[in-house]
């Protein structure tokens, strides 16, 4: 192991690599910093607005029924690691107390531009160190057949499985030392001169991180040390893993697109718009016909006018709103499941199940947009709650709370006091915790293992009948 | 035939032969989707009863060859909708509706050419020089008479007439397979795109050589020669692209969505302020028509008289805010386009980049053709409003907005004294009152468009190969370029 340590160490691939690595774990945390704190700005920009905007309705209740709030992603450190294609995914959430829209993607975003990956951690590993780790392993048996050095090493007493062994710690040492030395530099960079604040459990994210790093590249090792067992020649075994690296890191992730439109087709505006007329459509015609009661599309202005029905005409716009709502959630739902089925199809490449679940570890990407929809939608129903209570409290309101601006006016529907903006619930958005990451990065996790396991395997019996001559 | 060139051209014929069927059936389902789209326009352009109703959507013909370089047919709206109260510019397409998407990279078949052919060609030229240097063939052809210019010739002339063989073979098999295709049909001008790009290919994949050509003759060892050449390749496919927009947005940062929309809202404001001057009365009744829009087809003699002077003034006027609102968003666009033009000039560096944007444009689905099409669709745009205008006295006549004609009206007011006698409430009447409407309604016939204005998609042949032949004569220099450089250090090569 420590021979073939210091054979790599000393060799220019290394030193080109480790250059190479270095400068691209730089650039990642210089960008990082100035990006992070543009950020920064904009979201305590937005979150003090949509704040002073809830205070100002707390002088009467139901204002604050139908203020609309505009809540936005809080920047997250660990995009650092893994960006996720956050800049490219919603950020932006609408709603007040009674409906929800669709997120939408606010801020610097270019339309005209193609599509930009962020040089993040994950992006390093993922296209530029997993290339370094065969470069490492194509040779490590057959240039040894070649030069004829394995065949003196097998000649000693060392059993064949030790040199494997050996071997493949030696080549995962040669790359932890970039990994190491680039995260270390891109993190002073960070904590230093970006002054930016990590705190414990962001380190153990980030230790996280880095053990998957360390086991999707020991797949990438392992790959190459069972090619290079089963060719005769180092320049085969590398052409054949330049091959399967092009298919597994560059063409396969990038089938999950292709692969989401064929199983899901588009999903678009037109749909969506089509589906909320059917459901108004829908209510407005049982609300006619009567199922919420009688006279409930009525409205008169005076509140014990016989023609006023105000439960029914609750019940009918309630189920309106809710109707809506569930067009609403399900056409999110409808968007992510296509991505999520993209990429589970993809899985067969390491370098998807290790984007997947550095998301999943980091709390950063499509994962994290899905739960903030959920977590917007809950506190949507806290504020509502905290309405209700409210609104109890006040004797002179008839305690109907429904989404009409002028039956407020006319029959105080809900209560026009003021409440006390402190005991506003706010919007504070909620990271998995990290026990719910692990568990839903457990299958991925296991599949890279899965993947170690069975590469090893191959190297193990392929290297046992390596024909040394 | 040695072994990687096997490998790699079979790993790229394998590649487009499963991938071009599905790349081809996304096509042909936009393809259809396309159809459907402009025989909805067609079927509602003849259900057309007045002048007002006219807001048909102009959709972009899915490009052929997206299915080869998809460039920004997906990021950018391929329709853009008539009205006079707007002006279509350039905005997202239907693929940004779905922002969820954006976690997978582009997938086209340009992308087997750019990754497999591309790196075939680095590991077939990086061997050339250090691998014969590492044998000791080297030494011994040096040691003949012949120039070392010569060998370097002799090599770069081999090596490219070789990766011909995969690049061919590779379009073939994708122009097979696209032919299988019922829906999917190439014209004269796509079948020369096509060739286009295959010329453009085998460019590309000579300054691939070359590029493995330059590292093999600065390094004694194959093995590190084709290391620098990958990781020259995964800079400029993967990093200088990225860092050119990054660096663009930082250096020319754009126009913030909340500038524009403050702009918008004022102008909105502006326009509430001088409309509300205006104003209509009468009793008049609306009803669905043409493309979704509401129109009027009961209206009694004064709603005729008022909503005539109203259309005469409103209209004109939401031209003019038209105008405006187009001149703010087109502002907007200005500044991403300046940022864009930033993020091109650093990009260009990198051979791959430039491919991949040629590509594009002979795709027609690039920026450029994406302005173009919204340039049409403003003429064609302004054409129509000219033709409704010319037909309705300024918006001002009957037909703009009402199917409904005095005598109309005496005709309802007269059916309605007979219900009236014939029944004793309204609702009793509801059912006899529809069809009634129903039956005026059917009586009168769909206006007359013969004289429509059409699209005429203006073929931009010319432009679009003036475009595309400056960076093809970058690449074109690319290739010489690395071949000098190449020259000159095989020159000083030390072969011992």
């Amino acid at each position: 192991m420590t021979n073939e340590f210091l054979q790599n160490i000393k060799s220019l691939r290394f030193v080109i690599s480790i250059l190479i690595i270095i400068v691209l774990f730089c650039v990642s945390g210089l960008f990082f910093t100035g990006h992070y704190h543009g950020q920064l700005d904009d979201y305590f920009k937005a979150t003090n607005n949509n704040l002073s905007g809830l205070r100002a309705q707390t002088d009467q209740l139901y204002k604050l029924a139908f203020f609309e709030q505009n809540v936005c992603r809080q920047p997250d450190v660990l995009t650092l690691c893994c960006e996720g294609y956050e800049s490219q995914l919603p950020n932006s959430f609408k709603f007040n107390m009674f409906d929800i829209t669709l997120p939408e993607v606010r801020g610097q975003r270019n339309i005209t531009l193609p599509k930009s990956d962020r040089i993040d951690w994950v992006f390093i590993i993922n296209i530029v160190l997993s290339f370094v780790a065969f470069v490492f392993s194509y040779d490590c048996f057959c240039g040894e057949r070649e030069t004829g050095t394995l065949r003196l090493i097998l000649s000693g007493s060392i059993s064949r499985h030790k040199i494997l062994l050996g071997k493949y710690l030696g080549i995962m040492l040669n790359l932890g030392i970039p990994l190491v030395l680039g995260i270390m530099i891109n993190l002073i960079i960070i904590v230093v001169a970006g002054d930016i604040y990590i705190n414990t459990l962001e380190w153990l994210r980030i230790g996280g991180i880095i053990i998957l790093a360390v086991l999707y590249l020991s797949i990438f090792v392992l790959l190459g040390m069972f090619v290079s067992a089963s060719t005769s020649y180092a320049s085969h075994s590398m052409i054949m893993l330049l091959f399967i690296w092009v298919v597994l890191v560059i063409l396969v992730p990038g089938l999950g697109r292709i692969i989401a439109n064929i199983e899901y087709g588009d999903v678009n505006a037109t749909e969506l718009n089509r589906k909320l007329k059917e459901t108004n459509d829908l209510i407005n015609q049982s609300a006619l016909a009567g199922r919420y009661g009688d006279n409930a599309t009525f409205f008169s202005w005076r509140l014990d006018d016989p023609v006023n029905n105000p439960p029914a005409r609750k019940r009918s716009l309630a189920a309106l709103v809710e109707a809506e709502n569930q067009v609403y959630y399900s056409h999110h739902n409808n968007m992510l499941a296509p991505v999520i089925a993209g990429r589970r199809l993809t899985c067969i490449s390491p370098s998807v199940i290790f984007q997947r679940a550095s998301e999943i570890i980091a709390g950063t990407g499509i994962n994290r947009c899905g739960n903030l929809f959920e977590q917007i939608n809950r506190y949507r129903e806290q504020l509502n709650d905290f309405i209700g209570a409210r609104d109890q409290q006040d004797p002179n309101s008839i305690h109907l709370i429904f989404k009409d601006q002028t039956a407020i006016q006319d029959w105080g529907i809900i209560s026009k006091k003021p409440v006390d903006f402190d005991t506003v619930p706010k919007f504070q958005e909620r990271d998995f915790a990290l026990g719910q990451s692990l568990k839903l990065a457990i299958w991925d996790i296991g599949l890279l293992v899965l993947f170690n396991l069975v590469f090893f395997a191959a190297a193990f019996v392929s290297f046992l009948r390596y024909d040394v001559r | 035939m040695t072994f990687k060139f096997a490998v790699g051209t079979i790993l790229g014929i394998v590649l487009m032969a499963v991938f071009m069927p599905i790349l081809a059936s996304d096509y042909q389902q936009r393809l259809k989707d396309y159809s459907s789209n402009v025989s909805y326009n067609e079927g509602e352009l003849a259900k057309i009863k007045v002048y007002q109703c006219i807001t048909p959507t102009i959709y972009r013909r899915p490009s052929v060859l997206s299915v080869f370089s998809i460039g920004l047919e997906k990021r950018l709206s391929d329709s853009a909708k008539i009205e006079l109260k707007n002006i279509p510019i350039i905005d997202a397409g239907s693929a940004e509706v779905n922002p969820y998407l954006s976690v997978f990279p582009i997938f086209d078949a340009v992308l087997i050419i750019k990754v497999v052919i591309g790196v075939l060609a680095l590991i077939l030229a990086t061997d050339l020089v250090s691998g014969e240097k590492q044998q000791g063939t080297l030494i011994l052809m040096l040691s003949n008479s012949i120039a070392r210019h010569q060998i370097l010739f002799g090599k770069t002339v081999a090596g490219l007439m070789v990766l011909t063989i995969p690049v061919t073979a590779t379009f073939i098999v994708g122009l097979i397979i696209l032919q299988v295709f019922p829906l999917i049909d190439l014209s004269a001008w796509d079948w020369a795109r096509v060739g286009l790009m295959y010329i453009v290919s085998l460019i590309f994949v000579f300054v691939m050589f070359n590029v493995g050509l330059l590292f093999s003759c600065l390094s004694k060892n194959p093995a590190i020669s084709l290391l620098l050449g990958l990781f020259f390749w995964i800079l400029c496919g993967f990093v200088i692209p990225n860092l050119s927009i990054h660096l663009a947005s930082k250096l020319r940062p754009q126009q913030t969505a909340e500038i524009l929309q403050g702009r918008l809202q004022s102008i909105e404001c502006e326009y509430k302020s001088e409309a509300e001057h205006l104003s209509y009365g009468g009793t008049f009744s609306s009803t669905e028509g043409a493309f979704g829009n509401y129109f009027h087809y009961i209206c009694d003699q004064r709603a005729l008289q008022t909503l005539s002077e109203y259309n005469n003034r409103i209209q004109p006027l939401n031209l003019q805010f038209a105008a405006r609102n187009w001149e703010a968003k087109n502002n907007h666009l200005q500044s991403l386009l300046y940022q864009r033009e930033l993020a091109r000039n650093i990009s260009i560096i990198s051979p791959l980049w430039l491919y991949e944007k040629i590509t594009d444009s002979l795709a027609e689905t690039d920026l450029a053709s994406f302005e173009q099409f919204m340039t049409d669709v403003g003429l064609y745009r302004s054409q129509v409003i000219e033709y409704i205008r010319s037909r309705t006295n300024n918006f001002s006549s009957r037909e703009f907005f009402t199917t409904c004609t005095p005598a109309d009206y005496d005709q309802l007011i007269e059916f309605e004294g007979q219900l009236k006698k014939k029944y004793k409430t309204m609702s009793e009447a509801k059912n006899e009152y529809e069809q009634w409407q129903k039956n005026m309604l059917d009586k009168k016939a769909p206006l007359d468009l013969r004289d429509f204005p059409r699209l005429v998609h203006n073929s931009h042949i010319w432009q679009t190969l003036k475009y595309v032949l400056q960076q093809i004569m970058m690449l074109v220099f690319f290739t010489f370029f690395f071949f000098a450089l190449t020259f000159a250090v095989f020159q000083k090569y030390d072969v011992r």
